[in-house]
């Protein structure tokens, strides 16, 4: 069966309910790509990217079965993908002996090598906090609504449409509004 | 902000019915203009980010290439039969309240639980059956212990 006739939350649905080869590989090809753009998003090079996802992609066959709410797949998703990532920066740092995470990772990117650098998004991202930068970034590329990202960050539902109202005035007042920005850019 | 609660504004912008604000821009110019701008940053920084979401995606080749190499490795994981894997959890138990106890709680989860066989459903359901009764007797970190530990299990049909 074409996994594209399927919806997203009909493969997810049917995984859970028979975590079968083949509704894995339906549902593999569909969120897949979505971890390796999280990843990459944030900082990861292809290769890097690809690795830790195949690895989250195995926890999500592994481990779904212990999802209660299957409505949160994608906060649990999400949630398992941080999860990694912070883990493989934490042994990172330890290889490397460096102190703060964030700002390490900021400073060694480079033009060449990191894709965000190529878009306007990381430009306004950078203007607010990290916890600020992360519940934007999952609410408009990963394109979760607030009770999954509450969810994925263990936050209070109200703090995350807050902080979501709040991010979008600092935006507003640091850029100008949209056509601006776009202009000032492009 | 002019009387009307953050609660409201925050809901209103999310797209929900607030009466008393759509009566509030109607005559405040102030307010309807951040509502506008707020709206047109909204669509800008979707369109950015479908922009870098697709940019950050990975070719079909290379994903199927990914789909293959973890149903391999999932194909290398190991089932283990109802029996083999209720007694590692019952091991695995012994050690809090010892061999006795451990074997009891274990068999009367399975009279309990086991009813409808030990398909993964029914092995699900029993793995939480038996981490409730070990959390009552033993406290809540052993029951989740034998949850983890369960549910990490892959198990087949006997």
């Amino acid at each position: 069966m074409n996994a594209t006739i399927l919806g997203e939350a009909e493969l997810i649905e049917r995984f859970l309910s028979a975590p079968t080869a083949e509704n894995y590989a339906m549902l593999f090809r569909v969120i897949a790509p979505q971890v390796v753009a999280f990843l990459r998003v944030r900082g990861c090079d292809p290769p890097l990217a690809e690795d830790i996802s195949q690895e989250i992609m195995l926890i999500v066959y592994r481990k779904s079965s212990e999802l209660r709410d299957r409505e949160l797949f994608r906060a649990w998703l999400f949630r398992v993908a941080r999860n990694a990532l912070l883990q493989h920066r934490r042994s990172e740092t330890r290889q490397v002996q460096t102190e703060d995470i964030e700002p390490r990772l900021r400073s060694h990117r480079e033009p060449g090598d990191d894709l965000l650098l190529a878009f306007q998004f990381d430009e306004w991202m950078s203007a607010l906090h990290t916890d600020e930068r992360e519940i934007m970034t999952l609410r408009f590329v990963e394109g979760l609504e607030y009770h999954e990202i509450a969810s994925v960050l263990s936050l209070p539902l109200g703090t995350v449409q807050w902080k979501v109202f709040h991010s979008k005035r600092k935006l507003m007042a640091q850029f100008g509004v949209t056509q601006g920005v776009q202009n000032a850019r492009h | 902000m002019h009387g009307i609660d953050e609660e409201t504004w925050l809901a209103f912008l999310d797209g929900e019915a607030a009466p008393g604000v759509e009566g509030h821009l109607r005559w405040c110019v102030e307010c309807a203009e951040t509502v506008e701008q707020l709206r047109a940053l909204r669509g800008t920084l979707l369109a950015e980010a479908r922009r870098l979401r697709d940019a950050a995606g990975i070719s079909e080749a290379r994903m199927e290439q990914m789909l293959d190499a973890c149903l391999e490795q999932l194909a290398c994981d190991r089932e283990w039969t109802p029996q083999q894997a209720t007694y590692l959890l019952r091991s695995l138990l012994e050690p809090f309240c010892g061999a006795g106890a451990a074997k009891t709680i274990t068999e009367l989860t399975i009279r309990k639980s086991a009813s409808q066989g030990f398909d993964p459903a029914g092995w699900r359901l029993f793995v939480g059956n038996l981490s409730r009764n070990v959390e009552s007797i033993c406290g809540i970190a052993t029951g989740r212990l034998i949850a983890r530990a369960g549910f990490s299990l892959s198990v087949g049909s006997a």
